[in-house]
């Protein structure tokens, strides 16, 4: 390369001619597409939210039932905890969402087994756990976005690069996306 | 990884977005394949990075600097090690194969070679000053580097693609590009 003024008119050339083999999709498929992740985004805040109203309600109705006195001790064994079922996402929706711990992380391979400690919607650390605990196992490279396990500053990682991270005990919290096929799509930090 | 920064509230309407994006995509795609060596890859990005602009047209300033914002949106899904699977499952999903794109000119190919040789920071250094004819202050702005650094980044960049490019048909030297194909 001779000198700058070359260089410039060489990667000119180059864009040109990326350019010129390409065709962009139209412009409406591209708000399409942005669309898309918007409601994919509202979707997880309403479903937030609504959880969280639950998760009052049902706070409320608890506290209001232990001012009337203690409860008295029963014999009848504890219910066995509800179990998973996959959420599946709503008409229209590309992703249905599930809110829990997910610790434990073990690599298997190409893989990484998670147990997950599924919570109520949460909003600012009002979490609660629904009692539904479950294993998932899922490809090293699915996608997760962090923000506070990379230092605070939002990043796009693999599982497979936070396997020693989620190794311990329940500590992170993460939305878990699911596409309509019951496939987990990518996981989320909360918080 | 650190956001682009959000320009004021201004918000656009499907009218003003599409003639934003009519008029800057194909640059942009350029631009990105420059940095990247990649068409398919340029193309994607670059629709991804319009489509999150679309997602946040609440706050897109069409007079402030949404190309930029744009293209540092793209080049960080670029550079996402994590996407190079996650695209080609989702995009296979949603649309099919990517179209199949034409085998670059072999000149190009020794060009694109060469800048992925080159460590990321000094290719996208090298693209946005030589390519989009930004000052060293710009590249600073919009990689979020020092200008000290930029200039480092340029210099070496430079370097290593006179390097690799000597003995080259791209080295002048050697004469063997006709110049009718210069344009």
């Amino acid at each position: 390369m001779a000198d700058e003024t070359e260089l410039g008119w060489r990667l000119a050339e180059l864009a040109e001619s990326g350019r010129s083999h390409t065709v962009p999709l139209a412009a409406h498929r591209v708000r399409a597409r942005g669309e898309q992740r918007l409601r994919r985004r509202r979707t997880t805040l309403v479903t937030a939210v609504a959880s969280l109203a639950a998760a009052l309600v049902a706070g409320g109705l608890a506290l209001a039932g232990s001012a009337h006195g203690p409860q008295q001790p029963t014999a009848t064994p504890a219910p066995a905890p509800p179990p998973f079922v996959r959420p599946s996402p709503g008409p229209g929706e590309e992703y249905a969402s599930e809110l829990g711990y997910v610790y434990g992380a073990v690599a298997e391979g190409d893989t990484v087994r998670v147990t997950v400690r599924q919570l109520r919607g949460t909003i600012r650390g009002t979490a609660s756990p629904t009692g539904v605990v479950h294993a998932l196992t899922l490809p090293r490279a699915t996608l997760v976005e962090t923000r506070r396990l990379s230092g605070g500053h939002p990043a796009d990682m693999q599982l497979g690069q936070l396997v020693e991270r989620l190794a311990d005990g329940p500590r992170w919290t993460f939305w878990i996306d699911y596409d309509n096929e019951g496939r987990v799509e990518s996981l989320r930090e909360a918080g | 990884m650190r956001q682009p920064e959000y320009p004021p509230e201004r918000g656009v309407d499907e009218r003003e977005f599409d003639a934003f994006y009519t008029a800057s995509v194909g640059r942009l795609i350029g631009q990105l394949y420059a940095m990247t060596g990649d068409l398919a890859e340029s193309q994607d990005v670059v629709h991804e990075a319009f489509a999150r602009a679309w997602e946040r047209r609440a706050q897109l300033d069409l007079h402030g600097a949404p190309e930029a914002w744009v293209r540092t949106v793209a080049w960080r899904l670029a550079v996402s090690r994590w996407r190079r699977v996650r695209t080609a499952l989702a995009l296979a999903r949603r649309q099919g194969p990517p179209p199949a794109v034409p085998p670059p000119e072999p000149h190009h190919v020794v060009l694109v070679e060469a800048l992925r040789r080159l460590p990321e920071a000094q290719r996208r250094a090298v693209v946005l000053h030589h390519l989009c004819d930004m000052s060293v202050e710009q590249v600073a702005a919009e990689t979020g580097s020092p200008v000290g650094t930029v200039k480092v980044h340029l210099s070496r960049g430079r370097a290593t693609l006179a390097r690799l490019l000597s003995d080259t048909e791209l080295d002048p030297r050697a004469g063997r590009l006709p110049e009718g194909e210069h344009g």
